[in-house]
């Protein structure tokens, strides 16, 4: 892993200031094993910032954690069978990758991290003098504004720039249950993502995108999110559900908090450690800035962790609790 | 990829050419029926004759992988206890290059292995280059070092140069090891050959989520996924060699009573040598190539701040760390090179003393411990101090992003002309042809080029692919590559006619081929994205700019190859300079023009994959799509798809150049 030597390092000397400032956290609680803890970052700055507070979290609490790059997917797959331990960054908008891995019994649901993710149809707001109705779905039903999202490749249907294939989003499903004259095009990873909508929002083309909170294109640029009949679970299961009497995904996306997850022998390995992790909270606004601070300045993530850990002792010590 | 030979026009039966033109009738059939009753089965082929290999597949894989035991072993114990086995090599490289690493010794405990400072580093590989190729070598590994240490790159450069070590050192010895198997055994070459061009072909993503579940997620993945990808040639390499030995060679082993094993181990593969390097040359250039790929999951190294600095749009640190890889493989790639074409120096082997003999190699050595022990005291000798590295910070990223700002209208203009002329009725032509149609047209052009039989493996291979449900994906990945090779072709051809012309532009273009093929394709990809949007043109875009290379390659050598004296005597005749360029030279090269044609094929298939990362949506997007899903089943088998359209395409085109060059060379005579 890159860097992480000199990460180490440096958490570790932020993690001596800080005990001397604040003491232990609680003396019979000591780490059970000197077996680095595994945590995994899908290089996505949003939510690798979590990734890393908890790691210096468990620092802190003297324990030696490992950090390695993943795919999202396949991390869930991993902390299953116990090449990771911990994750701290299972999104809530798609649930199915995380409930499998908790239906094996391999793995433990341990709540919420308290960060609220959004995501969903998103457009800058130059967009609505094309459409006018927006934010509601129903105006790209309206033949104008369909016309000033096509392409040239998806004419005469709009074009939709979807999260990477990976991300399993239905964009495609929820298009077509709601009647919507739209072809969904897949960037297949999340640089393409960003890159086609900064890159259409530079020359102020007429743009819709699956937007990203928090993310920094959506920070950066002034937009709103398409405002579909509301999520509801009985929606992606039930056809009758909705609108659309004949079809499921006929309503927009599932908003819910980032969630927590624990491989089900680490569990019972190391119970200091799983008790940081259900203890363990971070707020949005954390990320956010995070993002900004990463994406767009160029601040390296370990970094801006250790030193968000340094000045934020109180926060990393109820974890400690 | 070898191509089979094509039957001579001579030998080639009259029933093979009347059955070809059997097809052709029945094929122009399917297309008449088609346009009276469009979506008859011959046209669409119906969902109720389609069967669902993926699930099956994805079925048994996580059978085999979670409750599958053999002798009461689970077989992912197996696999995990080849992962560790694996893992400690590149622990111990990693050790030593990027990152200390703690070994537990029996006896004295835990111990740190230290790391290598950066100047003994440089000291040791110049040294080393110095004695493989002179002084040119020595300033480019310098120079490339340099480099690294110089942005900030120098730790992950380790960390993916410790990844090819390990990778090149397990590729050669798998390699070696099945090329003499294969070749000891030559009925195995019958499977041998099959396997190894899937290898070749098989997109990564298609794998990766199976090897996730059998090795776990990191470093050692990778490096499986990335032997999977780079052994091949390796192997093919030792049967060819083994093969091509004289048969002064064996008569000699065999007189000096050689055991079959010790003659294929002392006597045979040290005499191919050479041969044997080139193949290691091969598997050090795709262990690189796929450093981007890997780091998905779990490489690290310079792969993933390429990826990492592309996600925020950072253009120029994502150039900065991928023109690191490409300096890496151009480096290491002259450096195999000179390795391969050393000779012996069979004068000062008779030196005594073993210093004498290896001056250069211990005063290297004895400048490099000195470093080494100066670098404790003066720790920028150690590590490469951050006040002194460079970045050209964002100035390309904010570069492309204002000349899309002030040339929105132009931009959009070639993306929608490209698309409404060129790609949309290509197509909308693949698309709408009835696919068994496309299916007996590849059968009749196998048939007249290879006979009955390898026709009807055609057949039955394009018919799996629509029976497997995969023929719509299909077309739309063989219209891509199928433009992207005429661009390829029709721009390369004449690049490589100019360099072959000018020595010093043919220079520039090496570098420039040189540097597009190790350039790690997503490099360049994103930036087009941001001017193009995603979808099918960037995809062309990567997918023409990749396969160029051959195109020139080929047609550089092709013209720079025909004999000086040729030349001479066209211009004594009085020709002039343009009439010996298009009636001797270029009918002369052409064989050469039209082997890099059906190679430029081959480059585009395997750039396809990647292109499934900003928008394209054939068969590749399947593998990505069961990445993020994962459901190894479907990858395994949209890839497997990938790997069909591959061969069939490469058989036919590398057949019929085959076939065309060899009747030319009858014509003349």
């Amino acid at each position: 892993m890159t860097h992480t030597g000199w990460t180490l390092r440096a958490a570790r000397l932020a993690a001596a200031t800080a005990a001397l400032a604040t003491g232990p956290a609680l003396a019979e609680d000591k780490p059970e094993t000197k077996d680095p803890i595994k945590l995994a970052i899908a290089n996505t700055t949003d939510a690798d910032i979590i990734t890393y507070a908890f790691a210096e979290g468990l620092k802190k609490a003297g324990y030696a954690v490992k950090i390695q790059p993943s795919d999202y997917a396949a991390h869930y797959t991993a902390v299953g069978n116990g090449d990771l331990d911990m994750l701290v960054d299972a999104w809530p908008t798609y649930p199915e990758l995380r409930d499998e891995v908790i239906a094996t019994g391999k793995a433990e649901d341990y709540g919420s991290t308290g960060v609220k993710a959004r995501e969903g149809w998103w457009y800058p707001l130059y967009v609505k003098e094309k459409c006018p109705g927006l934010p509601d779905w129903k105006a790209l039903k309206e033949a104008a504004c369909i016309k000033a999202l096509s392409t040239a490749e998806t004419a005469p249907n709009a074009r939709f720039i979807d999260a990477p294939a990976d991300w399993a989003t239905a964009s495609d499903k929820r298009a077509s249950a709601l009647g919507l004259n739209v072809t969904v095009i897949n960037p297949g990873s999340s640089p393409a993502l960003a890159a086609a909508l900064q890159g259409a929002i530079d020359k102020k083309e007429p743009v819709i995108g699956w937007g990203i909170d928090p993310f920094w294109v959506t920070a950066r640029n002034a937009g709103e999110w398409v405002e579909f009949p509301a999520f509801e679970d009985a929606c992606l299961t039930d056809p009758k559900w909705g609108i659309n009497p004949d079809a499921t995904h006929d309503c927009g996306f599932r908003r819910g908090e980032v969630s927590k997850i624990i491989n089900s022998a680490s569990a019972k390995k190391m119970p200091f450690a799983a008790r940081i992790l259900k203890n363990f909270k971070f707020d949005a606004k954390d990320v956010a800035a995070a993002v900004y601070a990463v994406d767009v300045e160029g601040v390296p993530l370990e970094k801006y962790a250790a030193d968000w850990a340094a000045k934020n002792p109180a926060v990393v010590d109820s974890w400690l609790k | 990829m070898t191509a089979g030979t094509p039957t001579s026009g001579r030998r080639r039966d009259s029933s093979a050419s009347s059955i070809s033109y059997v097809l052709l009738a029945l094929a122009a059939l399917t297309v008449a029926v088609s346009i009276i009753w469009p979506g008859n089965p011959t046209h669409r082929l119906p969902a109720s004759w389609q069967l669902d290999l993926m699930r099956p597949t994805t079925q048994a894989i996580r059978y085999v992988s979670s409750d599958l035991s053999i002798a009461g072993i689970e077989v992912s114990e197996i696999t995990r206890a080849f992962a560790r086995l694996v893992e400690w090599p590149l622990l111990f490289v990693q050790g030593l290059l990027a990152a200390p690493f703690t070994v537990e010794v029996p006896v004295i405990g835990s111990t740190v292995l230290p790391t290598m400072p950066w100047s003994v580093v440089v000291v040791l590989v110049a040294a080393l280059a110095h004695w493989l190729g002179g002084v040119r070598l020595t300033l480019l590994s310098t120079a490339t070092l340099l480099y690294f240490a110089v942005l900030g790159l120098w730790t992950s450069a380790m960390y993916t140069l410790s990844a090819v070590i390990v990778s090149v050192a397990c590729g050669v010895v798998i390699g070696l090891l099945l090329g003499v198997a294969v070749y000891r055994h030559p009925r195995l070459e019958a499977v041998a050959n099959p396997v190894y061009d899937t290898l070749q072909t098989l997109p990564v993503f298609s794998y990766l989520v199976p090897l996730v579940v059998f090795f776990g997620l990191g470093p050692v993945t990778a490096l499986v996924a990335t032997i999977i990808y780079a052994m091949p040639p390796m192997a093919r390499v030792t049967t060819l060699a083994l093969k091509s030995a004289p048969s002064t060679l064996f008569e000699f082993a065999r007189m000096a009573g050689c055991t079959p094993s010790a003659e294929i181990w002392h006597v045979l593969l040290p005499s191919r040598m050479r041969d044997l390097l080139i193949g290691v040359n091969q598997v050090i250039m795709l262990s690189l190539a796929t450093v981007v790929i890997a780091s998905t999951i779990g490489a690290g190294g310079l792969g993933n701040d390429v990826l990492r600095a592309l996600k925020s749009l950072r253009f120029g640190t994502a150039l900065e760390a991928g023109l690191a890889i490409t300096l890496m493989a151009i480096t290491m790639d002259r450096m195999s090179r000179a390795l391969a074409t050393r000779r012996p120096d069979h004068t000062r082997v008779s030196s005594p003393q073993f210093l004498v003999r290896h001056a250069h190699g211990a005063a290297a050595l004895a400048l490099g411990a000195l470093l080494w022990a100066l670098s404790t005291l003066l720790p920028q000798l150690h590590t490469y101090p951050a006040e002194w590295t460079l970045s050209t910070a964002n100035v390309i990223g904010e570069a492309v992003q204002s000349f899309n700002r002030e040339h929105a209208a132009g931009i959009t203009a070639v993306r929608d002309g490209m698309t409404v002329t060129v790609m949309r009725p290509v197509r909308d032509l693949f698309s709408a042809a009835p696919w068994l149609c496309v299916a007996m047209l590849a059968a009749a052009a196998g048939t007249a080029l290879y006979g009955v039989s390898r026709g009807a493996v055609i057949l039955a291979l394009l018919i799996a692919v629509a029976v497997a449900g995969l023929w719509p994906h299909a077309m739309l990945s063989l219209y891509l590559v199928a433009i992207a090779s005429v661009f390829a072709l029709l721009i390369g051809a004449p690049i490589g006619t100019l360099a072959a012309l000018s020595p010093r532009l043919g220079r520039v273009v090496d570098v420039a081929v040189d540097t597009l093929q190790t350039l790690p394709a997503f490099v360049y990809l994103v930036p087009t994205v941001v001017l193009f949007s995603v979808g099918e043109l960037p995809a062309l875009l990567s997918i023409t700019l990749y396969a160029i290379a051959p195109a020139i390659r080929y047609t550089q050598h092709g013209l720079s190859g025909v004999e000086p004296s040729v030349l001479e005597a066209a211009a004594m005749a009085g020709a002039t300079r343009t009439q010996i360029l298009t009636r001797v030279q270029l009918p002369l090269a052409m064989p050469h023009i039209v082997l890099g044609a059906s190679q430029t094929l081959v480059m585009a298939f395997s750039m396809l994959a990647i292109t499934s990362l900003v928008g394209s949506r054939g068969l590749e997007i399947l593998t990505l799509e069961a990445l993020g899903k994962v459901d190894p089943g479907k990858g395994l088998v949209a890839g497997l798809g990938i790997v069909i359209l591959t061969i069939v395409v490469d058989r036919l085109v590398s057949g019929a150049a085959g076939r065309w060059s060899w009747e030319r060379e009858r014509e003349r005579g």
